[in-house]
């Protein structure tokens, strides 16, 4: 807790000049009304003089919360906040981050008009609520400040909490700064190796928790017993106790295959300026640090590139063998080199936006490189969409930079197209170039439509 | 610190409030104030509307006018220059609370407001010119009679209206703007199809013109042509028409010119010019047609009161120019200072008109109107420093309980300053040979200086 501040606030010349002016023009019009009347504005001043600064004890602690932006629900949560004690809260972008910090008159008067400014860090945008309260506190009554915060990137400390308060008259103020007790800081540093997989998930077992039951660790549900149900499932307490044969099933847990098709059509070697990589570059770094992490969280994993007139292909899968090929063609694509890949599994076609769904196995999402500064991109998603795969799409921006007419419209164009893949259903991430690729991926990544 | 500059809602609403009580209290000694008050209200909400979109500052620019016919309705007949003054009060209370509750009156909106006074003030004084003629004419029938003959009788006069109806369609045509008809894209098609409407209009009124020539000459040797050539001539219902298009080509000529250098004056996208415009010119020519379908209003007196309008306004636009330059600068008084100003100067104007106080209900009914003016203007000003402070420090949507904590403080000195100044002014009375107005400013005087005294020794 800082030096206190007691200031006595300027507040009753007004109210004798008043005074001398309503004497005055009483005295000078002959109206005793007007004289009476000069008496009222005393009152101010006496209130005025005898307005006294009683010292004042608050007590404040503060709760730092992150909800997840989309599903609205806590997912993290700082560790109990005690008096004594400081913690750090981490959270990504995205997230949101709920801040509670309550004040509580620790003193034995009652304080009438007690200011309260949090002390957020510059950095944190506040997006709802407000950090500053004015309150009137009995002793030991406690109020509370809630706002949210959007997170940035970086370790963020919150500053000392500002307090003020006045008397009744409101011409005595003292102001300090109080230490909060609880959490002191946000973290928002997240790295691509620690991404996680969303919930879509194939018919093979593995480990994305699904809404089905069946094999697997976590309870689901209890159904009746069906002939061919293994002894094991049987809920033998309800069997004892209502001689009712009944099956429990257990939350389902199913493996998740991945394709990794990256647009490597000669309209995908537009960049936003002559010093920026192009968009095929891009797309293609993005899928190889996309592959690398779902390979090593033992996803299994492919690629497709996709050309205008033949489609490379690398099956799915976690293998070391799988992983180079994969690299391989990635590199391929990212050296620009037409003839492409030349793996075993490469096709000649016509139309690559119509074999393209005939290629890939029948149960997978599907992550979709692109930079949709064409229309081909979105007829690939809906056709996709129409068979049932889970899209995503991560579209490299490359019509920002320039200032020129033309590239407003393509720009526009652009956002019309990324605009008709959301509403097929995909999930659709515009990738400026400022944003952090690793923060992309994991946003890409994370959100999955259950089954 | 934030930089709301709305008072808390829970303080504005009281100081709006003490402002009402006060009207009420002010209308005891003169009930005028009660009319300035709702011509106050009006102004206020003309000028939060004027912020708005653009159909909103049409409505408010046909509202300014309407409004301030009202209050030079209210005004006018006062009659005595302390009516007049305390009407006047009570306008400028109205307008002040309307700004505590809304908040101080943003700088585009005192523009628009401003302009649309300006434009107002222009079409009244037309209007009040309008009225002089009609006065000078005798009435209002003869005045619609003379309208169609203006360009003279027989088929010259025809002749020249129809040369005046064309030209005023033609520059209707060509000065409205063509972006209020069409798109840059379509620029070429709205220039063939106003030439082409033009070039009809034009071949119509030779057609005409020559019909009627010929007609005449014929009349000379074909006698009951004369008799066709009259009545055409002299017609109601053609000279009655062509006089109708053109009065309404003109206004729109005129109106479309206006909007034009408006436009030119503007470096910006969007311009209120037209909202503005069209609002004034439909006020002025309801609140016109309203005075007239009365009936009952002499027309000498629809001159004077339209002239007084035009003034008004003018002095209207003079104000908002003033105070929107000061609101740029920063020093514009509040919204809550204003109101006090005028709660004070209101007590102060009734409680100058007595001199002698004496125990009976005039005494109280003065009184009234005095101490709860002044009492709530000290009331206003001082939670209105509070409020400002509060908002400025929390912000606007700051909580209701320390509010009205602070609210109740205020509130009860001044209840207590009203109640011991009454209590006062009794023993004044009783006490009247001894306590004269000098011995009264004694005591006063001694007051001031325990105050004082006290106020030094507590700091």
């Amino acid at each position: 807790m800082s030096d206190r501040t007691v200031e006595r606030l300027a507040g009753d010349e007004w109210a004798i000049a008043a005074t001398l002016a309503l004497a005055g023009l009483g005295i000078a019009a002959g109206s005793q009304l007007l004289v009476a009347a000069a008496t009222l504005p005393l009152w101010y001043v006496a209130a005025a003089a005898f307005g006294t600064n009683q010292p004042s004890m608050v007590r404040v602690n503060r709760r730092i919360s992150v909800r997840d932006g989309a599903s609205g629900g806590p997912i993290d949560d700082a560790d109990e906040s005690t008096n004594s004690g400081s913690a750090t809260v981490s959270a990504d972008p995205g997230e949101t981050v709920t801040v509670r910090t309550t004040v509580q008159n620790a003193g034995s008067d009652t304080i009438v008009d007690l200011r309260v400014v949090d002390g957020v860090p510059d950095t944190l945008p506040v997006v709802s609520g407000s950090p500053r309260a004015c309150e009137t506190l009995e002793p030991l009554e406690e109020t509370t400040l809630e706002y949210e915060l959007e997170p940035r990137r970086g370790e963020h400390a919150f500053d000392d909490v500002t307090v003020r308060t006045r008397d009744l008259t409101g011409t005595v103020a003292e102001t300090w700064r109080a230490g909060a007790g609880g959490d002191d800081a946000v973290r928002c540093s997240p790295v691509v190796e620690s991404v996680s997989l969303g919930d879509g998930a194939n018919d093979y077992a593995g480990e994305v928790p699904t809404d089905e039951g069946g094999s697997g660790l976590e309870f689901y549900a209890v159904r009746e017993y069906e002939p061919g149900d293994p002894v094991r499932s049987i809920d033998w307490r309800r069997y004892a106790g209502s001689r009712e044969l009944a099956t429990i099933e257990y939350r389902a847990e199913r493996a998740t295959r991945i394709v990794c098709v990256v647009d490597a059509r000669p309209s995908q070697f537009r960049a936003a300026t002559t010093a920026r990589p192009p968009a095929i570059e891009r797309s293609a770094e993005a899928a190889e640090q996309a592959l690398e992490a779902l390979v090593a969280a033992g996803h299994p994993t492919g690629v497709v590139g996709f050309h205008e007139q033949r489609l490379t292909t690398v099956a799915p899968g976690t293998d070391p063998a799988t992983r180079r090929e994969a690299s391989q063609l990635l590199e391929g694509v990212r050296e620009a080199d037409f003839l492409g890949y030349r793996s075993s599994d490469r096709t000649r076609t016509d139309d690559p936006v119509a074999d393209l769904p005939r290629a890939l196995p029948g149960e997978a999402q599907v992550y979709l490189f692109s930079s949709f500064v064409d229309d081909e991109p979105v007829d690939l998603v809906e056709r996709l969409r129409a068979r049932g795969y889970a899209v995503r799409v991560i579209s490299p921006d490359v019509t920002t930079a320039a200032d020129d007419i033309a590239t407003r419209l393509e720009s526009l164009d652009r956002e019309t197209r990324l605009a008709r893949a959301r509403a097929t259903g995909a999930r659709v991430i515009d990738w400026d170039r400022e944003q952090s690729l690793g923060v992309l991926l994991r946003n890409a990544i994370r959100k999955g439509g259950r089954r | 610190m934030t930089s709301d500059s709305r008072l808390p809602a829970t303080t504005g609403r009281a100081i709006a409030l003490a402002a009402g009580i006060s009207a009420l209290a002010l209308a005891l000694a003169e009930p005028l104030v009660a009319g300035g008050v709702l011509v106050g209200i009006g102004l206020s909400a003309t000028v939060g509307l004027s912020a708005g979109s653009y159909h909103r500052v049409a409505v408010a620019s046909a509202l300014l006018p309407i409004v301030v016919l009202g209050g030079v309705a209210v005004i006018g007949p006062a009659g005595a220059p302390i009516a007049a003054l305390s009407a006047l009060v009570g306008v400028v209370l109205g307008l002040a609370a309307g700004g505590v509750l809304a908040g101080e009156p943003t700088p585009i909106a005192l523009l628009r407001a401003g302009a649309a006074a300006l434009c107002s003030a222009v079409v009244a004084g037309g209007a009040a010119l309008v009225a002089v003629w009609i006065d000078t004419l005798g009435g209002v029938g003869p005045a619609l009679a003379a309208v169609p003959l203006l360009t003279g009788d027989g088929p010259s006069g025809l002749f020249l209206a129809l040369v005046a109806a064309v030209v005023a369609i033609a520059a209707a045509l060509f000065l409205v703007p063509p972006a209020a008809f069409t798109v840059p894209s379509r620029r070429d098609t709205y220039d063939r199809t106003r030439n082409a409407l033009t070039r009809a209009a034009g071949v119509a009124t030779v057609l005409a013109i020559v019909v009627l020539a010929v007609l005449t000459v014929l009349s000379v040797f074909v006698p009951p042509l004369e008799w066709l050539v009259d009545v055409i001539a002299g017609s109601v219902v053609v000279r009655g028409s062509i006089a109708a298009v053109t009065v309404v080509a003109a206004v729109v000529a005129v109106s479309a010119t206006a909007i034009r250098a408006t436009w030119l004056q503007t470096d910006g996208r969007r311009n209120g010019a037209v909202a503005i415009i069209v609002g004034a010119v439909s006020g002025v020519g309801l609140a016109f047609a309203g005075v007239w379908s009365l009936g009952s209003v002499e027309t000498n007196v629809v001159a004077v009161a339209f002239g007084a309008l035009a003034i008004v306004l003018g002095a209207g636009w003079l104000a908002a120019w003033l105070y929107q330059g000061a609101v740029l600068r920063g020093d514009a008084p509040t919204p809550s200072t204003v109101l006090a100003g005028s709660l004070a100067a209101g007590g102060a104007i009734a409680g100058g008109t007595v001199d002698t106080v004496l125990l009976d209900l005039e005494t109280v009914r003065v009184g009234v109107a005095t101490f709860v003016p002044i009492a709530a203007a000290l009331f206003a000003y001082d939670v209105g420093r509070y409020g400002r402070t509060l908002a400025s420090e929390i912000g606007h949507e700051a909580s209701r309980r320390p509010q009205l904590v602070r609210l109740g403080w205020s509130g009860a000195m001044a209840g207590a300053g009203v109640l011991v100044a009454a209590l006062g002014l009794a023993g004044a009375a009783v006490l009247a040979p001894a306590l004269s107005v000098p011995a009264t400013a004694g005591v006063i005087g001694a007051l001031v200086a325990v105050g004082g005294g006290t106020w030094l020794l507590v700091r």
